[in-house]
């Protein structure tokens, strides 16, 4: 019987983590297991990233993530929030369906069957890729690790209709592609402007899911000529 | 330090505007007064290079020659920002729309870094991050709904990843030859990323619903001045990188990609309304011209390709500011002042008349008809096409019922802009008479 040594538990522990905390952001609509399970790929991440960077530089990548998770997590419980206001205040059930209506938007565009589908056909694909070829001398964990976030990143994006779902889709993207690059190049300003980017993508997310919806007026001014 | 401290100049002009957002008169003035500033930081600072964290920021005649261009064209559509004034408040519709020219200053900042920088990398985060920043100033069509402007947040993630693992690709070539799959990979990385965010056919299909979300002034500050640095960016990496272009077939992708985009834009163009997605597909156009004369890689046609560049900037600006002109403001003479910039910008977009897209068309026109007539064909085509989308948009302004002016739009704002059109508009005349005004920006590329 194969023995695994314990620097092997510990990748393998981290892999799990990252299939676990993706997979989450993409089955679950809630989000506030969305969000924890983004914070919680933040810290496989980092644990992947020790092993190229020092522990330092690898925790500065949770700080990052929290703070994004915090930006995040403060949008979505005004959106809440709102919505608690705007159903206290409608009159009569009509007017509660409304507000229902306006609000509770489905968070994804296909249900729960299709996204268990796609995402082991994601896995699959990146299992495949990941042991059977080789990427600017990465190795295999580490290259999965970056691979997997990208493409459960993607997959994200391409199924939600919430705006702050497919942020979390574009944050697992980045923090993919920070592995990656980490991985390939040593330059610590890269790995600074990767955290820096992740949090102003956060930023314009948290603005662009905060904004009220354009009235038929900006519509007009901004769509049709006549 | 210079070049830092006109970054920083450009952020802080972005704070006053964003400040005096309730007071359009002030906001106007503070606009002009940043524009110059700026624009004097950009001209007179030193040309020696500077380092910042290990990195060399170098404003050589050509980047500043490029960036002074395009910042007449910033400068313009911050100018123009104003005539979108709605009355005040602190609603988010309100706020967004007063402080738009406030989200050009800010964006511009990194662009400056971008053209400055000795670093591929940095400059492509520097670009993604000027584009981040524009982003600020879209509006969605639905509260929490993924619009265009969510989608192309993605786009920018996806295509600078694409463009920095094609960096690294260039740094492990020179050391291994012979691997020729490296050239590839590399070119395929280069123009997935160049592709998605220059909105080259048929990788343009995020540019309507970002359209939607966008006001025109934005519409034409991303095609106009956000596009050109990232054109400026490949022409710098293909000079940088000299032994990509012969072993690659990136000019075949760029002339096929040209003629693509050309035809789709004008295609789009005609079929379209909506003034903002109408003002993008337009611009689409010329940027097919400019892939094709980078694409021919000849020197006439190279510097065809940049002083189009510079063409198309502030050609969008013109129409943009028409467009905001026709929309906001009712009363006879500004839809007149509208549809004349509209016209005046869209004869220089595809270069009919005295502007300095002529010159640039008939150097890359005259490579292209040399080295594929059906291709050159296309060009003459899509150009056409362009030009009949832009009457059609003209035509309605013009026969448009006449309505009463806006109780608050401001006289001294409106004449104002008037005589930006008339700068602009100078500009794009002087262009075209004096095409050697560009020499300085061309110069280098010809090396």
């Amino acid at each position: 019987m194969m023995s695994l040594d314990s620097t092997q538990i510990f990748s393998a522990s981290i892999l799990i983590g990252l299939i676990v905390t993706a997979a989450c952001i993409v089955l679950f609509a809630d989000w506030r297991l969305a969000l924890f399970a983004l914070l919680a790929q933040y810290a496989c991440a980092a644990a992947l990233l020790a092993s190229l960077v020092l522990m330092p530089l690898a925790i500065v990548r949770v700080l990052s993530g929290a703070f994004a998770a915090a930006i995040l997590y403060f949008t979505f419980r005004r959106a809440q929030e709102n919505f608690r206001r705007d159903l206290a205040q409608a009159e009569d059930d009509a007017a509660r369906l409304v507000v229902a209506r306006l609000y509770r938007l489905q968070v994804f565009v296909v249900g729960l069957p299709f996204r268990v589908f796609a995402l082991a056909l994601v896995a699959v694909g990146i299992i495949g890729i990941a042991s059977s070829m080789t990427f600017l001398g990465i190795s295999s964990d580490v290259l999965f690790g970056g691979l997997w976030l990208i493409a459960a990143g993607v997959l994200v994006a391409i199924l939600s209709r919430d705006v702050l779902r497919l942020g979390l889709g574009i944050l697992l993207f980045t923090s993919g592609f920070a592995i990656l690059e980490t991985a390939t190049e040593s330059s610590l300003l890269l790995y600074g402007l990767v955290n820096i980017s992740d949090l102003l993508l956060a930023l314009v997310i948290a603005h662009l899911a905060a904004l009220p919806p354009a009235p038929s007026v900006w519509r007009r001014r901004r769509g049709e000529v006549r | 330090m210079s070049i830092v401290l006109t970054m920083g100049a450009c952020v802080g002009a972005g704070i006053v505007v964003r400040i005096l957002r309730r007071w359009q008169r002030a906001g106007w003035l503070a606009t002009l007064g940043s524009v110059v500033l700026v624009g004097a930081l950009l001209a007179f600072a030193p040309s020696a290079p500077m380092g910042l964290f290990g990195r060399a920021l170098a404003l050589t005649a050509a980047t500043r020659a490029f960036l002074l261009a395009l910042f007449l064209a910033t400068g313009a559509l911050a100018l123009f920002a104003p005539l979108t004034f709605e009355r005040a408040s602190d609603a988010p519709a309100s706020v967004i729309a007063n402080s738009q020219g406030a989200f050009f200053f800010f964006a511009f900042a990194p662009f400056i870094a971008t053209v400055t920088l000795e670093s591929f990398p940095l400059a492509v985060f520097a670009w993604a991050i000027g584009l981040i920043v524009l982003m600020l100033s879209a509006r969605p069509q639905s509260e929490g709904r993924v619009g265009g402007a969510a989608q192309f947040l993605l786009l920018i993630v996806i295509a600078s990843a694409s463009l920095l693992l094609a960096n690294r690709f260039f740094d492990l070539y020179p050391l291994t030859p012979e691997n020729l799959d490296l050239v590839r990979d590399a070119a395929i990385f280069l123009a997935l990323g160049f592709g998605l965010l220059l909105a080259i056919a048929p990788l343009h299909i995020w540019l309507g619903p970002l359209a939607d979300e966008l006001s025109p002034l934005g519409v034409a500050f991303l095609v106009g001045v956000a596009q050109s640095i990232g054109v400026w960016l490949l022409t710098q990496q293909m000079s940088a990188v000299t032994w990509l272009v012969p072993r690659s077939p990136l000019l075949n992708a760029l002339l096929v990609g040209g003629g693509l985009t050309a035809a789709l834009g004008a295609l789009l163009a005609l079929a379209e309304r909506r003034d903002a997605r109408a003002l993008a597909y337009l611009a689409m156009v010329p940027l097919g011209l400019v892939c094709v004369g980078l694409g021919t890689g000849t020197p006439m046609a190279l510097a065809g390709a940049l002083v189009a560049l510079v063409n198309r900037a502030w050609s969008v600006a013109l129409m943009a500011g028409g467009m905001s002109f026709a929309r906001h403001h009712r009363a006879a003479r500004w839809q007149l002042v509208g549809a004349g910039a509209m016209l005046v910008g869209g004869l220089a977009l595809v270069g009919l008349g005295p502007f300095a897209g002529l010159a640039a068309n008939y150097a890359i026109a005259r490579e292209a008809s040399v080295r594929d007539p059906m291709l050159f064909a296309v060009l003459i085509v899509a150009h056409a096409l362009a030009l009949l989308a832009m009457l059609r948009t003209v035509w309605r302004i013009v026969s448009a019922q006449v309505e009463e002016e806006d109780a608050y739009a401001n006289r001294i704002v409106l004449l104002a802009s008037v005589g930006v059109v008339i700068v602009i508009g100078v500009a794009l005349v002087g262009a075209g008479m004096f095409p050697q005004m560009f020499e300085m920006m061309v110069g280098t590329l010809g090396q």
